[in-house]
């Protein structure tokens, strides 16, 4: 089966920076798989989602998304992936619903199915209630969930997920994960940026540990975990692989 | 909904939910045109609704006296008062001590026997200039004439220039009058007797061969006069329109800062749709502070007392200056956007360019009233070539050829600046 991602020698340099972001990663994502892609802070994990999304052009290598290479084919690229961002990327002064109604249109959605849709995944994450209110008004929990269904709304083929946890109560936190499996049971290919190595360890069947722009090391969390002698978890192999000095 | 549509519902809610903004884009523009038309009618109107308080002591109560006193009076810019009808024995130091005091703003003093003055001067003028018969006395009888009269005016400090010109040429009108009418009645007495006829026998006839006609120029007999209103409504429309980059290039910033623009180029929806809608958005906004203000001029003004803005027969025209400079406003928020990085950094830099240019480009007052170079000045400023396009419009009665290169300076000003914001942003996903 062809592989939902492949990225070849990819190679992204910011102005003003002496070293480029990404030095020639290279990645695979295969079908069906829950990729976690970790990383220090400033390694490129957020460049890497940008250019995957159309947001950011490389300056070189290959990017090929659902067998499109990018940024070319950015529009059929963009009908078949979901991108939950780091940031709560949504509208403030509009509510819940507006703001999903209007962000699912972008997929060309048949009106009633999006509704039907909006209704049952407001439902699904305990929302319903405050559809019709600002989200300007939400917990940083709603606002989150509702970030989150954003992204999944044209049951994408294909989701980034960049950091989708950062700050929410631990319940918040297991309901979007179930919700994700689920998501990945139906066919969704995920890739998660996080930084909870034990959240990596639980959710994900794949990861990659980037450093330097550079993939040093992947395989699933067990796998990497045994290859590591004396670590007990994914977080005390990725300190033993990235080091303890502090990363801006 | 299509992608064009949900986005176009999108801005419009956003618009709808701020309610200082919209304040800002519809309030403050017809405050403006309000105030402002009001405090400019005075320099534009007429003269002729102004009343200014004058009062003439008249002395001479002979012809010069009655003539002044009866040209002044006609004249509506004037409230006349009479000396005798203020005070009985008015004296000129209490004429002075009146103005003085800011109860006339004007005090006309009209010494006794100005009108004798006169004669007996024209009549030596006369005199002199006649043949005289063999054997009489040739000597010049101009330096026994009484000296020249003098009417004096007194003027209150605060008077405008204006108004002292136009009382002063009234008067010298009045007294040039005065003088033709006795020098003819002397040249007829002398002709009377030069001739040996009987007295009253020759009258001089004084007729008046030049006539003065007024006509406004322009192709197109319907066009208005020029007036606070036929300025004001469009110069106050066209910094509205251009007051959108404000909220235009905030709007912008705001969803790149909060991240729902990434979020809309992260799915199909193109850069071009994207800012296609917010430009439909703001040209309805535009449309609608025109129709506000120009309802404004039309019914409002009226009421208030200001002169009656009125634009039948020239909607079209004056719609597509609007458009044009609708896209030029656009452009420029595009353009301030694609710079700035933050709102404040917007809000301040579009404030401030929009009030210089909107200065320089005679919407505060019409640049026929600027200094020389900065009537050149205003030749840069787009909002310059929409009044300018204006007043060809309303004022010149010309037709599409005569606002067309104003109309596609506006255009070109919009096409540069939509395309530097493009490059800019093509250079920000590098």
């Amino acid at each position: 089966m062809e592989p939902v991602l492949q990225i070849r020698r990819l190679v992204k340099r910011y102005n003003g920076m002496d070293h480029p972001v990404l030095q020639g990663l290279d990645m695979t994502i295969n079908p069906g798989e829950r990729y976690g892609f970790l990383g220090p802070n400033g390694t490129g994990k957020t460049t890497t989602v940008s250019i995957l999304s159309g947001l950011l052009v490389p300056d070189s290598g290959e990017v090929l998304v659902l067998g499109n290479k990018m940024p070319d084919k950015r529009k059929q690229v963009t009908t078949q992936i979901g991108v939950v961002p780091q940031n709560i990327a949504l509208f403030p002064e509009l509510t819940a619903w507006e703001n999903l109604r209007i962000i699912g249109s972008m997929y060309s959605m048949p009106a009633s199915r999006l509704r039907q849709r909006i209704s049952q995944l407001l439902e699904l994450y305990g929302l319903t209630a405050s559809a019709r209110k600002p989200i300007k008004t939400f917990s940083g929990g709603m606002k989150r969930s509702i970030n989150i269904i954003a992204g999944i709304l044209h049951e994408p083929k294909f989701l980034l997920l960049d950091e989708p946890t950062v700050g929410i109560d631990v319940q918040t936190k297991a309901l979007i994960l179930d919700n994700l499996r689920q998501l990945n049971q139906e066919g969704t290919t995920i890739l998660y940026t996080s930084h909870d190595m034990d959240e990596a360890q639980h959710f994900c069947t794949r990861v990659g540990i980037i450093d330097h722009g550079k993939l040093i090391a992947e395989d699933t969390p067990d796998a990497l975990i045994h290859s590591c002698p004396d670590c007990e978890n994914l977080e005390s192999v990725y300190l033993h692989l990235t080091g303890k000095s502090l990363r801006n | 909904m299509s992608r064009f549509l949900a986005l176009l519902y999108k801005d419009f809610l956003l618009l709808l939910r701020d309610k200082a903004g919209l304040l800002f884009l519809f309030l403050m523009p017809m405050a403006l045109v309000l105030v402002m038309t009001g405090m400019q009618e005075g320099a534009f109107s007429s003269t002729a609704d102004k009343h200014i308080s004058l009062i003439i002591a008249d002395q001479d109560a002979d012809t010069v006296g009655v003539t002044i006193t009866r040209k002044l009076q006609e004249e509506t810019l004037f409230d006349v008062t009479l000396a005798e009808d203020a005070e009985k024995g008015m004296t000129e130091e209490r004429l002075k001590e009146l103005v003085t005091q800011g109860k006339y703003l004007i005090g006309i003093y009209i010494p006794d026997s100005t009108t004798r003055r006169i004669r007996d001067n024209a009549a030596s003028a006369v005199t002199d200039a006649l043949p005289k018969p063999p054997g009489a006395d040739t000597t010049s009888t101009a330096d026994d004439t009484v000296s020249d009269a003098q009417i004096r005016i007194y003027i209150d400090p605060t008077t405008e220039r204006s108004f002292r010109q136009i009382l002063s040429s009234h008067i010298r009108l009045a007294t040039l009058e005065v003088e033709h009418d006795i020098t003819l009645d002397e040249i007829s007495s002398a002709l009377c007797e030069a001739t040996r006829q009987e007295e009253g026998s020759i009258v001089l006839a004084d007729t008046q061969n030049i006539d003065l006609q007024e006509i406004i120029a322009g192709d197109d007999t319907q066009g208005s006069t020029f007036n606070a209103a036929v300025h004001n409504v469009p110069a106050w429309t066209l910094f509205a329109i251009f007051f959108i980059v404000i909220s235009f290039s905030g709007n912008l910033i705001k969803e790149r800062q909060d991240g729902s623009f990434a979020r809309l180029m992260t799915t199909p929806c193109s850069y071009f749709t994207y800012m296609t809608s917010k430009l439909t958005v703001y040209l309805i906004v535009c449309l609608l502070q025109f129709f506000l203000i120009v309802a404004m001029g039309v019914w409002l003004f009226p009421v208030v007392g200001l002169p009656e803005f009125s634009i039948a027969g020239h909607m079209g025209a004056c719609l597509m200056v609007v458009v044009c400079s609708a896209l030029a406003a656009i452009g420029f928020g595009m353009i301030i956007s694609a710079f700035a990085t933050t709102h404040q950094q917007a809000a301040t830099f579009g404030a401030v360019a929009v009030v210089i240019l909107s200065a320089i480009g005679g919407i505060w007052v019409p640049t026929f009233l600027m200094p020389k170079f900065l009537n050149a000045l205003s030749k840069v400023s787009p909002l310059n070539w929409g009044i300018e396009a204006f007043y060809d419009i309303l004022l010149r009665g010309k037709g599409p050829e005569s606002f067309i290169p104003e109309c596609a300076l506006l255009v070109a000003f919009a096409i540069i600046c939509f395309t530097i914001a493009v490059l800019s942003k093509k250079k920000e996903l590098k």
